[in-house]
């Protein structure tokens, strides 16, 4: 492991992002939307109905702990992609770069943009909601942490993907956290959802954050045994989508895929 | 005798069924250019990738610097580099950040001297603060060179280098990366669909047909072998027509 090649994939994603407007506005303009759309709704919310304010707090805390999930995956998605786009995946994997070393720069690049990502979302519902993330206490960490486990987890599995079979299936780096977003429980507790989805839920490390923090948010404490499930479910699935990537990146190199994977 | 630095053994690569690269064995000695050539398909840009380590072979084994490519990935991509006409560097960085970017994924030493070195023996210095997608053709070409030299390889893979230049650079081009060979003794695997230019540059030249190798030889040999055993010029052209146009 080199650390110097870590930091070259670093470095090349932070040359995007001071260049591109697209990566700008990736990071910081769509949470910023985000935020002050939920944040308008749950306001009016809570001008309708006496006891809403717990529902304020279980919205804007839901989406701000939900965009932690999906900036995570789209940070490790775009690094492969944007070097995909630009033809130089190539030039990158025919140099000493090892896959683990793009999976842990990209790794690395997604947890600053997203402490980034975090702190503008969070001053902007402090300042116009009054909703302030650190009310979670001491659970935001672990909580914190815990997503962006399972967002890298999911953006390395379709990175997996995009390296084997190619751009044809890059819609999966935009949609497939979406397909969890449902059984996840963001806005509404696990027990709303039928039976069967239920079990599933059981499976998610997110499902076990969400329904945490609506307990924290209305009683002040969480079971540690949400905390415990949602941290073994990481650990298991990073574990996964680590091994799930070199072995596609192995494939993708059996099949003569890695130097057609534009295509 | 020379050292090898390259050794192909029985190289064959298959893709569900078809064979793209079919049994091929040559060598490569140190401080020689060896043209690689051949009609569209007959294999070339798939052996490359095999000795880049991007796809990996049905069969057969690849040696450089005398280890196996397989089992010493990390050690043997630090002293080889390619440039390619069909890749690219990323446009929206410029182009003095690209090549920072990749000295250091090389671990290169002293990176901005070395980067900024390269330019200017490129002729790029003027541009080293323009985004990579906003370079010429050409530029944009002569930026895959640098890249190509970041690391100061012992082999280098140049898959038509000069494909998109003009007739002053390409010769330009040309003339650098003999200077470089020169300098530094470094090896060179070469394709090109310019006869003229392979003449000029390659000492050996080996044609793939179909995947297999279909002679190797000096560009003089081949063409009295080929063409006409009385000539006294190397003529690849002819030879590549009576060669691609076997059946």
């Amino acid at each position: 492991m080199s650390i110097s090649r870590i930091k070259a994939v670093i470095l090349q994603s932070l040359y995007n992002l001071r260049h591109s407007l697209e990566d700008l506005v990736e990071t910081f303009f769509w949470p910023f939307i985000d935020v002050i759309l939920w944040g308008f709704i749950t306001v009016y919310f809570t001008r309708r109905e006496g006891e809403a304010s717990s529902i304020v707090l279980f919205l804007l805390g839901g989406l701000i702990l939900w965009n932690i999930v999906w900036r995570a995956q789209q940070d490790i998605g775009f690094a492969l992609l944007r070097n995909v786009w630009s033809r130089n995946i190539l030039n990158l994997f025919s140099s000493p770069l090892t896959p683990w070393e793009f999976m842990f720069a990209t790794m690395a690049l997604g947890l600053v943009k997203i402490i980034l990502t975090l702190v503008v979302i969070s001053t902007i519902a402090f300042v116009f909601y009054s909703f302030n993330i650190f009310s979670l206490g001491p659970y935001f960490l672990p909580f914190f942490i815990s997503l962006i486990l399972f967002g890298w987890a999911s953006g390395i599995l379709i990175n997996g993907l995009v390296i084997r079979f190619g751009m044809r299936i890059q819609a999966f780096v935009w949609s497939l956290i979406f397909l969890l977003y449902p059984v996840s429980a963001v806005f509404y507790p696990v027990s709303v959802l039928p039976d069967f989805l239920q079990k599933v839920a059981q499976f998610l490390p997110t499902a076990h954050i969400f329904e945490g923090m609506r307990e924290v948010l209305s009683s002040g404490q969480a079971s540690p045994e949400h905390l415990i499930w949602a941290f073994a479910l990481n650990v298991v699935y990073l574990a996964l989508a680590g091994w799930f990537f070199v072995f596609m990146f192995e494939k993708a190199r059996e099949k003569g895929k890695l130097a057609k994977v534009e295509m | 005798m020379k050292n090898l630095v390259l050794e192909v053994e029985n190289l064959t690569k298959e893709f569900d069924g078809f064979r793209a690269v079919d049994n091929v064995s040559f060598e490569m000695a140190e401080g020689e250019i060896l043209g690689f050539l051949g009609p569209n398909g007959a294999g070339k840009t798939t052996t490359i990738m095999m000795l880049l380590g991007l796809i990996k072979p049905t069969n057969g084994k690849i040696r450089i610097f005398g280890m196996d490519l397989e089992q010493n990935r990390e050690k043997i991509l630090s002293r080889i580099n390619f440039s390619s006409a069909y890749i690219a560097l990323p446009a929206r960085i410029t182009a003095r950040e690209n090549l920072y970017v990749f000295a250091k994924l090389y671990n290169i030493p002293n990176p901005r001297a070395r980067v900024e070195n390269l330019l200017e023996s490129f002729e790029l210095s003027g541009l080293k603060n323009e985004d990579t997608g906003n370079l010429s053709s050409g530029e944009a070409t002569r930026l895959n060179l640098c890249k190509a030299l970041i690391n100061d390889p012992q082999v280098l893979f140049l898959d038509e280098p000069t494909s998109s230049l003009d007739p002053d650079i390409a010769q330009k081009t040309r003339e650098l990366l003999l200077k470089i060979k020169q300098e530094r003794n470094i090896s060179m695997l070469y394709t090109s669909h310019n006869m003229r230019e392979v003449t000029q540059m390659c000492d050996r030249v080996i044609f793939l047909h179909k995947g297999k190798i279909v002679a190797s030889d000096t560009p003089l040999n081949l063409t009295k072998i080929i063409k006409d055993s009385s000539a006294e010029e190397p003529d690849l052209e002819e030879v590549f027509l009576k060669i691609a146009r076997r059946k």
